[in-house]
């Protein structure tokens, strides 16, 4: 996933205050406090690791079967992902909004 | 009126012969003759495209991918307005103005200079004459680029008028093929039909109105038959050739019903602050459920918002767009129009080699506009925009995308003194007392914008020079 702060366009612009209508509405996902939401992505990581400790050793191409510190290391890799996947990251506190690039959206950092 | 070509009158002299009947040719010939004027206006086509009009603008395409050049012209009484889109804006006023970032973008002319002819331009093209704009933030503005629709094809429209006209001769299937000078004044030019019979055509002033490719290759060819004494500067001759890019650069998801087709482009003021040529943004809804992909898409990089949107999206609020770019390129003078050394057409005339390429600093105009008008939408909580990688990446352009706009620009273009173009401020070719340029071809920058209306505008004004000389 590519990620960058406006600024590699021209430099950034904070916004303390957008215009318009806000578009960051409260949903369910956000009223979960963010310590659970850290002890999910938590339990999410330990779940992968269980799971990459009791596979086989797989072919030499693969890094699961080459060594534990590969294993770990796609086990973190995984959990970023999914975190990114699945939108587990935590608002930048308030009065830091600006523009930032995901994918090619172009989003306010209270999006994501 | 309309006469055979074997009647055509070689002991004549006409006040003007105006060669090609596209929209710079005709506007030309209708604007001298409704001044009493003579005027013989020569077509190399007949009433409609055939296959022998046509092969003359074959030709060969280097550089990025482009359109096959025979079918990208029509050869024909109207010339390109015939396969026309109908869009119309004037310039900017900004696009006439140097520019450091864009050196050789100079006009010897400003906006003020066109800006009288607007109305007519816009009765001739059948669009409303007021062209509003409106900033709506972030250095970007909302404007009008209206769309005649259909679109008039001119040499339909004004074949009537033609047919009636006293002071107007126009002579279908003559293609021009020579011409004789002194070194400053052009005295006869020649012209043949499809059957090789030639004729020799006498006026006192000529206007040279083929095409934004073909004016480039009939004067480069000119200029070898008479060895240098029709454009005694050819430095720039076919060089400085413009299109306008024209690609699909991404999509949007907008929060409330989105109207219509709408049109943005950067303020003056923030064209000159990224440095950037001149960019138009067009956004079309996509019609059906394109939404639902781009929902998807966007709640997984944001999936706070992409939760809204869903709740949006059952209740129609939700509206995806299309987000089209055609904008400027800065002028090189690599991107030319050369003569083939190995291809000639029937008339012995060598054919069109087109060297054009997207540079990175057309990349980067397209890149910059598309930032700031994907920034002010999600600032202003209209939406969000999401922007192709190729163009975030600067990448190379798709292949399979429009690529161009069918917008020829360049080649012979207005400068202010010979040596940086081939014709001055009133479109007279530097050197050359009595021999003039219509069309796009002398575009020193091109705009954004679809070219038809200010080359409307260019040749009403040109009209107006040529009917103060006495």
């Amino acid at each position: 996933m590519q990620e960058r702060h406006f600024g590699s366009l021209q430099p950034v612009q904070r916004v303390t205050q957008a215009s318009g209508p806000r578009t960051r509405l409260p949903t369910r996902l956000a009223k979960v406090p963010a310590f659970a939401r850290l002890v999910s992505v938590r339990l999410f990581n330990s779940l992968v690791w269980k799971v990459l400790r009791t596979m086989p050793p797989l072919p030499s191409v693969l890094p699961v079967g080459a060594s534990w510190a590969r294993r770990r290391f796609l086990a973190v890799f995984l959990v970023s992902a999914a975190a990114g996947i699945f939108g587990r990251t935590f608002p930048m506190p308030p009065g830091q909004e600006d523009v930032i690039v995901r994918n090619g959206w172009f989003l306010l950092s209270g999006d994501v | 009126m309309f006469l055979a070509f074997e009647r055509l009158p070689e002991g004549r002299r006409f006040d003007v012969c105006v060669v090609g009947t596209g929209p710079a040719g005709l506007t030309v010939a209708r604007a001298i003759g409704r001044r009493g004027k003579s005027v013989l206006l020569l077509e190399g086509g007949g009433r409609e495209a055939t296959a022998e009009s046509q092969d003359v603008l074959k030709g060969t395409v280097r550089g990025h991918p482009y359109f096959d050049l025979e079918y990208a012209r029509l050869r024909f009484l109207g010339g390109s307005s015939n396969h026309w889109g109908g869009y119309c804006r004037p310039l900017d006023a900004i696009d006439f103005e140097p520019k450091e970032w864009a050196p050789d973008a100079q006009w010897p002319i400003r906006k003020a200079d066109l800006d009288p002819y607007a109305a007519e331009a816009a009765e001739i093209l059948e669009v409303p004459a007021q062209f509003n704009e409106k900033v709506v933030g972030n250095g970007v503005k909302r404007v009008d680029l209206h769309q005649a629709w259909p679109p008039p094809k001119l040499g339909q429209k004004f074949e009537g008028e033609l047919s009636a006209s006293k002071t107007i001769f126009c002579v279908l299937n003559a293609n021009l093929t020579g011409i004789s000078t002194d070194g400053s004044r052009v005295n006869q030019i020649e012209v043949r039909n499809y059957s090789g019979l030639a004729k020799r055509v006498t006026a006192d002033r000529f206007v040279l109105a083929l095409g934004g490719i073909e004016n480039s290759r009939m004067l480069l060819h000119l200029n070898r038959l008479t060895e240098g004494r029709l454009i005694k500067r050819p430095e720039t001759l076919g060089r400085y050739w413009m299109e306008h890019p024209n690609f699909t650069i991404g999509e949007a998801l907008i929060y409330a019903d989105s109207g219509s087709r709408r049109t943005f482009s950067l303020t003056a003021d923030m064209q000159r602050r990224l440095r950037v040529m001149n960019c138009g943004l067009l956004v079309h809804p996509v019609p059906g459920r394109g939404y639902r992909r781009l929902v998807r898409e966007l709640a997984c990089v944001a999936p706070t918002l992409g939760q809204w949107v869903y709740r949006q999206v059952d209740r129609n609020l939700v509206c995806a767009l299309q987000l089209r770019a055609q904008w400027e390129q800065a002028p090189v003078r690599q991107n030319r129009i050369e003569l083939d050394p190995k291809r000639r057409d029937r008339f012995g005339i060598p054919l069109t080699v087109l060297s054009w390429t997207i540079s990175q600093q057309d990349i980067d105009t397209v890149r910059r506009t598309a930032a700031q008008y994907a920034t002010h939408v999600a600032r202003s909580g209209e939406g969000r925009v999401r922007i192709f990688d190729w163009v975030l990446e600067r990448g190379e352009t798709p292949p399979h995308d429009q690529i161009g706009s069918h917008h020829h620009m360049g080649g012979t273009r207005m400068s202010a003194s010979p040596e940086t173009g081939i014709v001055d401020q009133n479109c007279r070719v530097w050197g050359q007392d009595n021999l003039y340029i219509a069309g796009s071809s002398v575009f020193s920058s091109g705009g954004w914008t679809n070219p038809t209306f200010p080359i409307v505008q260019l040749a009403l004004r040109l009209s107006d020079h040529l009917a103060r000389l006495k």
